[in-house]
């Protein structure tokens, strides 16, 4: 039995560090890493199934081509490598190599993911996406008022004395977040949960405020006129770091809390009791969630959430700040996100970055000169998880060719021409970073890959070679298959960063060159300005947006004027839970074992409007599809809203995006799928 | 001995996350759904007067464990460096009755091994200076290691105090409200609607599953009642189909167990274990009671025999009240032991025995029924019927008008209307589990906050 330092790579705010046992060339234990302060009390149910995930008799573990049946078969891989490389040099004469679409997700995060690209770009080039589905509003709106994207050390929080959790259920998405909340709350801290749904973090709040979905923007107007009327708010700390305060005091000054509280439907009792907590606690730490940034408007939400900090003077202190995303850990790359995702201003001719992830079916279809012919998606399951399931899904059926290199037959998979067994975090090692907390992590290998197992590193040289790419260049841009290949690759990733050794990371995480336990405490802020911006000139010449933050009702409102009140009334809420991230480990049964079927959640007085009982099966639908599934009453629910939570396959009738329209958020080329407007009738 | 370890649950702490849950079963080899640490929520359907609360529970390695106590094949220990209480599978025969008598639900059928397991306390861990795995894996760090703390009651909703020492500590909601919400609520749609969310949890006890039992007691009673009878000559009782009864009886009380082969064992524990003490009774019984037929002339040997069948009624009475975690004088309707007098009096046919062990029978058993009401449901109410008609209604006029075949009309629909009744019994028969006073208390909380908003509406501004 040997004990080995890890980390677990999914897109998630935890991003554990972990001491794994091995015994027999299998996993036999998954426990925390003492080291990584973020995560050291545990591992989530998820990071403890990969016992299950990585030996579950479901898993591809050879490459399989469907046949005109719809079933798979296996074949062998000088089989699927020749087949690949037939259609690549077909694409690449007629109609060219950006006929060839390469989709990546989020499903594993790793240095070596930066290898594929490198093939693509050898290979003569591919059309690729920009924006991403995940956060990008809020990444922006933080870039554009504080600079950058970090924040305090998230231990951190046990040193705030009000703690807002600003649409983001911590418990479950974050639950490591929750010891440094009960630090907080040991210590005397006031919790305060904003979100339409009485989620497992609010059990923990004193104060539930549940905006109509879309209006966390009026709402924080209205703090912010309340904070400026009232002189709660940090006079030397504007004076010296804050641009735009007077425009932005007149933009406050319209949204009395009378409006607030109407525009949000919220009562005007709660604009103010979150005024004069916000005005009187100190230090107040927001931690805003990413669900809330998913709306047309969400920029501009997230920016007047901001503006509450900055002009309380919570930024750059401890116990205080933005907890929305910590990038410090991005190092390796001269470009941080947002900015990373976004298409070039010069395009090279080589890479088409024409696909907006969020607008992920139509663009597909629309490319042209040359129109898409091939697909090969890894680390990524776009077909439910993207926005518009219907037009995603006419997109990859519309094309001649299709790879995906995945771990189970996800919905996207079973669309594939051929499927191609993918890694699991134990069998190849590779440096993570993470959005949360400041740790560098080693994710090693641990065992060798199973069956007939390649990592996508391998998959790429094995083409290369068939393509006939030069010796040179395959040497010089894709790691060789051995073990040290590897480990020599990544060691000249880590060479600049003298801290950073595959020696020093294998004992176990290692904070990020330069991480700051309390960011912006040298009131640096890397705006234009120099200063946090509440008034943003780049708001307006980058994204034509007021450039003060605003409240404006999103795309689909019930209260938009030009849509139809009555026909789509309720809010499709489609939120991320504890069991699984995105649509990963849906299929595991030890994560079924606590979640084995799609629910629609609603309040008791919609359900009782629609005649529909608890455990009645509902219809959940609008012009773009629907949802045939069980419905469930939440007494605590907000009205206006159905809540069916994110990560069920299309193929067991819970892909959630079946209802959503492609479309981006108004800053940061995000996705706003949470713009879902449905209606509920018993089935 | 060291100080007696205890999982200590910090509900503060606790999201409910299931870490520990699946941590248990990885430690354990155990496919989902079989871990032996489950977590139990108090208001998931989010009512909202009441907060939510999660219970972490695996076993509790009482200091006084009723798994202990009560199995029969004597097969749990507790060990006394740690604390930990296991189950031997060299012992173990898999009547799943530890399960009954566990409040907590600790121990569990392993069907495949036809056995019982339990957490184990992760004893090996411990040996090594390690923390279970649950307590190892939780990323709250709600759940720890802490010391049995020997004064202290634990309490938390769905957690039953049995009067066990269980080796656990809550720490108590800092905040016992739920979060003030702002949404406006529609009272109205929550009284309408909440009763049809909450349901009962699945029933560990069911007739389908318990079938050999109930014929197993029902036969026990009967045959009780046919040696009291005999030993007063009130009837001749032929004593070969008797003994064939008898024997049929004791092979279907082994019908349930997973390993049939160790029945033997079940005798095992009869210092403690009222099972082991009616599975060590009954053969006595059907012995003596059969000497005494087949030898009618061995003068005191009748009565003898029947005093040995009451004793083994009140086994099987005990049998099910420990289970029920209720004392010796909580007289349950279908009592075994009462059911023995009614049909020994009408089998003598002396209203002085029958009519007040037929009266208390049936004001018990409305008494059931009534606390058990909620609402008109076509067939239970059709079974009450049937099993009083059958049971007290149809033996009256053979009792009171006797005539040739009266009494034995009159008999055999008293022992029909038992059957009728035993059926029932296990039907509803339900064993506290957590799952189960999760519910009881939310019931409890509901009330109370109602009672409570209604002063508040009453009191003046």
């Amino acid at each position: 039995m040997a004990i080995y330092t890890t980390a677990c790579p999914r897109n998630c705010y935890s991003t554990c560090g972990l001491r794994v046992e091995v015994a027999d060339g299998r996993i036999r234990r998954i426990e925390p890493h003492p080291d990584n302060r973020a995560t050291a009390n545990g591992v989530c149910l998820k990071g403890l199934s990969y016992l299950e995930r990585v030996y579950s008799p479901d898993r591809i573990l050879q490459p399989m081509r469907r046949g005109g049946d719809g079933r798979f078969t296996q074949i062998p891989w000088d089989d699927a490598l020749d087949l690949i490389a037939a259609r690549l040099r077909r694409y690449h004469a007629d109609p060219g190599p950006q006929s060839v679409f390469y989709y990546t997700g989020s499903g594993t995060k790793g240095l070596l993911n930066g290898v594929g690209m490198n093939f693509w770009r050898r290979f003569g080039g591919c059309t690729t996406t920009y924006g991403d589905l995940c956060w990008p509003a809020g990444l922006e709106a933080t870039r554009l008022t504080l600079g950058e994207v970090k924040h305090n050390a998230p231990w951190d929080l046990a040193n705030a004395r009000l703690i807002v959790m600003w649409g983001k259920n911590a418990a479950e998405t974050n639950v490591h977040q929750m010891a440094h909340v009960d630090e907080a709350l040991a210590a005397g801290a006031r919790l305060v949960v904003i979100d339409p749904r009485r989620t497992e973090t609010a059990e923990r709040a004193e104060l539930l405020i549940q905006p109509r979905p879309g209006a966390d923007g009026a709402l924080a107007l209205g703090v912010a006129h309340l904070l400026i009327r009232n002189g709660w708010i940090d006079r030397p700390f504007i004076d010296a770091h804050v641009l735009g305060f007077d425009a932005f005091a007149e933009r406050a000054a319209l949204w009395p809390p009378e409006r607030a509280a109407a525009t949000a439907d919220v009562p005007v009792a709660a604009v103010h009791r979150l005024a004069e907590l916000m005005g009187t606690v100190r230090p107040v730490t927001v931690s805003p969630g990413f669900g809330m940034q998913r709306y047309t408007n969400s920029g501009q939400t997230m920016r007047a959430m901001l503006a509450l900090l900055a002009i309380t003077g919570q930024i750059g202190r401890p116990g205080a700040g933005w907890m929305y995303a910590n990038l410090q850990t991005q190092i390796f790359s001269p470009v941080r996100d947002p900015l990373d995702f976004y298409p070039p201003e010069q395009p090279d001719g080589v890479v088409r970055v024409g696909v907006s992830t969020a607008r992920l079916g139509p663009d597909m279809l629309a490319q042209s000169d040359p129109p898409l012919r091939m697909a090969w998606v890894e680390r990524g399951n776009p077909i439910p998880q993207n926005p518009e399931t219907h037009s995603v899904l006419k997109a990859f059926r519309a094309l001649e060719f299709r790879v995906v290199v995945e771990e189970f037959l996800t919905d996207t998979a079973r669309e594939a021409d051929l499927v191609l067994p993918a890694k699991t975090l134990f069998e190849q090692t590779d440096v993570i970073g993470a959005y949360w907390h400041p740790y560098i992590q080693l994710r090693q290998k641990l065992i060798e890959p199973p069956g007939e197992v390649k990592p996508e590193t391998e998959i790429y040289r094995l083409l290369a070679h068939r393509l006939g790419f030069p010796a040179e260049a395959i040497a010089a841009e894709i790691p060789g298959p051995a073990d040290a290949d590897i480990e020599r690759w990544l060691a000249q990733r880590l060479a600049p960063f003298p801290e950073l050794t595959l020696e020093h990371l294998r004992e176990g995480p290692v904070l990020a060159p330069g991480a700051e336990a309390v960011a912006y405490a040298d009131g640096r802020f890397a705006t234009p300005s120099g200063r946090i911006e509440l008034y943003s000139e780049e708001a307006r010449t980058r994204w034509g947006l007021d450039p003060l933050p605003d409240h404006t009702e999103p795309a689909e409102s019930p209260r938009r004027a030009g849509l139809e009140p009555t026909r789509y009334p309720l809010q499709f809420l489609t939120p991320n839970t504890k069991n699984r991230i995105h649509s990963q480990f849906n299929n595991l049964n030890v994560i079924r074992q606590f979640s084995d079927r799609p629910q629609a959640w609603l309040s008791p007085l919609d359900a009782r409007a629609r005649g529909v009982a608890d455990g009645d099966r509902v219809r959940i639908f609008n012009d773009r599809g629907e949802l045939r599934i069980e419905a469930r009453i939440d007494f605590s629910l907000r009205a206006g809203c159905v809540v069916v939570t994110n990560g069920w396959w299309l193929s067991e009738g819970g892909a959630v995006n079946v209802t959503s329209h492609a479309r981006e958020t108004d800053m940061g080329f995000g996705a706003a799928f949470h713009d879902n407007l449905v209606e509920v009738e018993r089935a | 001995m060291t100080e007696q370890r205890a999982f200590h649950v910090d509900l503060n702490r606790c999201t409910g996350c299931g870490a520990c849950v699946v941590a248990c079963g990885n430690e354990n080899e155990l496919p989902a759904g079989r871990a032996w640490r489950q977590v139990h929520t108090f208001n998931e359907a989010r009512h909202p007067a009441l907060p939510v609360v999660h219970l972490s529970l695996a076993c509790n390695h009482c200091a006084d464990p009723a798994c202990l106590r009560h199995c029969p094949a004597a097969a749990y220990r507790k060990d006394s460096a740690t604390g930990a209480v296991s189950v031997d599978p060299d012992r173990c025969i898999g009547c799943t009755y530890c399960a009954w008598a566990c409040p907590y639900d600790a121990p569990r059928y392993n069907p495949e091994k036809r056995l019982m397991e339990k957490c184990t306390f992760c004893a090996e861990r411990l040996d090594e200076g390690r923390e279970p795995a649950c307590v190892a894996c939780c990323p709250t760090g709600a759940l720890q290691l802490d010391c049995m703390d020997p004064k202290g009651d634990p309490a938390a909703p769905g957690f039953t105090p049995a009067g066990l020492r269980p080796a656990i500590r809550f720490t108590p909601l800092r905040r016992a409200t739920p979060p003030e919400l702002t949404a406006p609520l529609d009272p109205a749609a929550v009284a309408a609607l909440h009763p049809g969310a909450l349901g009962w949890p699945a029933a560990k006890i069911t007739l389908r599953g318990e079938w050999p039992l109930v014929l197993f007691t029902w036969t026990a009673i009967v045959l009780v009642a046919l040696a009291a009878a005999s030993a007063g000559d009130a009837l001749a009782v032929p004593p070969l189909p008797f003994l064939a009864a008898g024997a049929t009886a004791l092979v279907l009380s082994a019908l349930h167990l997973g390993r049939k082969a160790r029945a033997w064992r079940a005798a095992a524990n009869w210092r403690t274990s009222w099972l082991s003490r009616e599975i060590v009774i009954l053969p006595l019984f059907l012995a003596l009671a059969g000497a005494h037929l087949l030898r009618p002339d061995w003068p005191h040997l009748g009565w003898i025999a029947a005093a040995a069948g009451f004793a083994a009624l009140i086994a099987i009475d005990r049998v099910y009240q420990v289970a029920m975690q209720v004392g010796p004088l909580n007289f349950l309707s279908d009592q075994a032991l009462l059911t023995g007098f009614f049909l020994t009096g009408v089998l003598y046919r002396d209203p002085w025995l029958y009519v007040p062990a037929g009266a208390l029978k049936l004001a018990l058993y409305a008494y059931r029924k009534l606390r058990r009401w909620d609402g008109f449901r076509l067939g239970p109410a059709a079974a009450s019927a049937l099993r009083v008609a059958v049971g007290f209604g149809l033996p009256l006029p053979g009792l009171v008008l006797g005539g040739p075949a009266g009494p034995a009309i009159a008999a055999a629909a008293v022992i029909a209307g038992e059957f009728i009744d035993r059926c029932e019994f296990y039907g509803e028969l339900e064993v506290i589990t957590p799952r189960r006073q999760l519910r009881l208390d939310l019931d409890a909380a509901l009330t109370k906050a109602e009672n409570s908003s209604r002063q508040d509406a009453k009191a003046p501004s």
